[in-house]
């Protein structure tokens, strides 16, 4: 009696005793109840609310005991929660990136100065060489000092020119200058000092001739090369919009988007995409020298004036969005183009996928 | 079947978010099952494409091929039905999580490439400035020296 009580009881245990939890399903367990558990939850709520279905089916799997099944839901739990991550891990990169590539502009400009820096030192150098070289073949005079200080002049008035790129905008007069700079100096080499002097005034005067040409060439291209960094920018920043497809275009970017909203006749955006939009809505607030054109494109399919009417409230509703999250309601202007813009094949699935559209182009504000 | 928009297979991406909306995603239903392992298998093609430059997923791509074929000859075998199920349940997960390798690894390649950018304009700006410094040091000397210049 005492054995068969011993071996009853010996298989109650048996029964009872619970499944080892698979280390994907502890692993998810610890990872998921952590803050950054929720926040992907926030940021990937698709491929989250997948790992917790699975994860619960893995937990009815464990109470039942079925050791399978358990293996299966722990494992496809871990999937979709390795792919959330990765997701996630995606967008920190694309954020590095784009911060990255403004460091990467800041540091062209400064390139670009130093360079030019360097190229002003090293011409004011050769030109000073050239009245060193001077040095010990002529006798101090009076005369002499006037001419060198003549001479002294023209390369101050030569340097001052080259630093507003003279020797690029205003090329004919800075090459008379420079030459004159240098029929002076081999006049003083000469002790011709009436004529190294006479040189030098004319050098100082071609050199300020060259500066004045200059100087509005070079405002403008300084404004320009600002505009075009600006829109490198811009055109970085927006690529931190995921699905987004940017083109730079004429002074502005040009950002398509495809499938913003449920294919038949939705005009909310869909949740999956919102976080692009969010991303354009911070570049837009960014770059405020933009205004936005929001034109919403469909493919073929159905009534024409249906689909314009369609594409009309989508633009409205993406510009609506934007405001949402800060951008001016009149920096944006919405249009709704209907089918009659395709740029793919409206016979095929994938063409009128890539159809159906939005396109916001970013272009300097008149305002 | 539930993915994250893929920035480079745009299509893929926004079949896969058309889908997530209808709610057919992770439902194998019924007759459908050859349907939904047909565009798994589609898709699989398109990763396995998309990952030849990169090689990010080539493990996961092994595993999804493994899981295609086990599905495939249980098509239409009613007691198997639950094992074909489970096959394809795994089989969408893992495509979810070669795609988004596929994608961090591109990322992370752009991010590698944008560093070695910065950090080789780094070094030219530190050798152009220290030149353009060493040559305005010899122009301020050689300017006293002169005496007058500006």
């Amino acid at each position: 009696m005492k054995r068969l009580l011993l071996t009853a009881a010996m298989v109650a245990m048996v029964s009872c005793a619970r499944l080892p939890k698979p280390a994907e399903m502890t692993q998810y367990e610890g990872e998921r109840k952590a803050r950054a558990g929720e926040e992907l939850k926030l940021e990937h709520p698709e491929l989250v609310q997948q790992a917790d279905a699975q994860y619960s089916k893995a937990v009815t799997a464990h109470d039942d005991k079925e050791e399978d099944l358990l293996a299966h839901h722990a494992h496809l739990t871990s999937l979709w929660w390795q792919s959330a991550n990765l997701r996630r891990d995606t967008r920190l990169a694309t954020e590095s990136e784009a911060e990255i590539a403004k460091e990467t502009a800041q540091l062209e400009t400064s390139l670009a100065e130093a360079k030019k820096r360097q190229k002003l030192a090293k011409s004011t150098l050769d030109r000073m060489a050239q009245i060193i070289a001077l040095e010990g073949k002529v006798t101090d005079s009076q005369e002499v000092n006037t001419a060198r200080g003549a001479i002294n002049e023209a390369l101050a008035a030569l340097k001052e020119a080259q630093a507003v790129d003279a020797d690029t905008h205003a090329a004919t007069s800075f090459a008379a200058a420079e030459a004159k700079l240098k029929a002076a100096t081999d006049a003083l080499g000469k002790n011709k000092t009436k004529d190294a002097q006479s040189f030098a005034i004319e050098a100082k005067a071609a050199a300020e001739t060259a500066k004045r040409e200059a100087q509005p060439k070079y405002a403008t291209t300084e404004a320009d090369q600002a505009k075009l960094n600006r829109q490198k920018a811009l055109f970085d920043a927006l690529g931190s919009a995921s699905g987004a497809q940017r083109s730079m275009v004429e002074n502005g970017v040009r950002v398509t988007i495809v499938e913003v909203f449920a294919a038949t006749g939705g005009i909310t955006i869909l949740p999956v995409m919102e976080g692009s939009f969010s991303k354009i809505a911070e570049t837009a607030k960014a770059f405020p020298e933009y205004a936005l054109v929001i034109e919403a494109h469909t493919d073929s399919k159905g009534n024409k004036s249906k689909n314009l009417q369609l594409s009309e409230s989508r633009a409205k509703s993406v510009a609506a969005f934007l405001a949402g999250q800060g951008v001016a309601p009149d920096r944006m202007t919405s249009l709704g183009k209907g089918s009659v813009s395709p740029v793919a094949d409206n016979k095929t699935q994938a063409g009128r996928a890539q159809n159906r559209r939005i396109e916001l182009l970013f272009v300097p504000s008149s305002k | 079947m539930i993915y994250s928009r893929s920035r480079k297979r745009p299509l893929v991406a926004a079949a896969l978010a058309a889908m997530i909306v209808l709610g057919l995603g992770g439902v194998a239903m019924g007759d459908d099952a050859d349907a939904r392992l047909q565009k798994l298998s589609v898709a699989l093609k398109e990763h396995d494409v998309a990952d030849s430059t990169l090689h990010a997923a080539t493990t996961e791509i092994g595993k999804a091929e493994a899981l295609k074929d086990k599905a495939r000859p249980l098509i239409g075998q009613r007691r198997e039905r639950e094992s074909l199920d489970r096959t394809l349940d795994e089989l969408e997960a893992t495509l979810s999580v070669i795609d988004a390798k596929i994608d961090h690894a591109a990322a992370k390649a752009e991010l590698d490439a944008a560093k070695a950018k910065r950090d080789q304009l780094k070094r030219e700006l530190d050798t152009v400035r220290t030149e353009a410094d060493s040559l305005e040091k010899q122009q301020a000397e050689l300017e006293k020296k002169l005496g007058g210049g500006k």
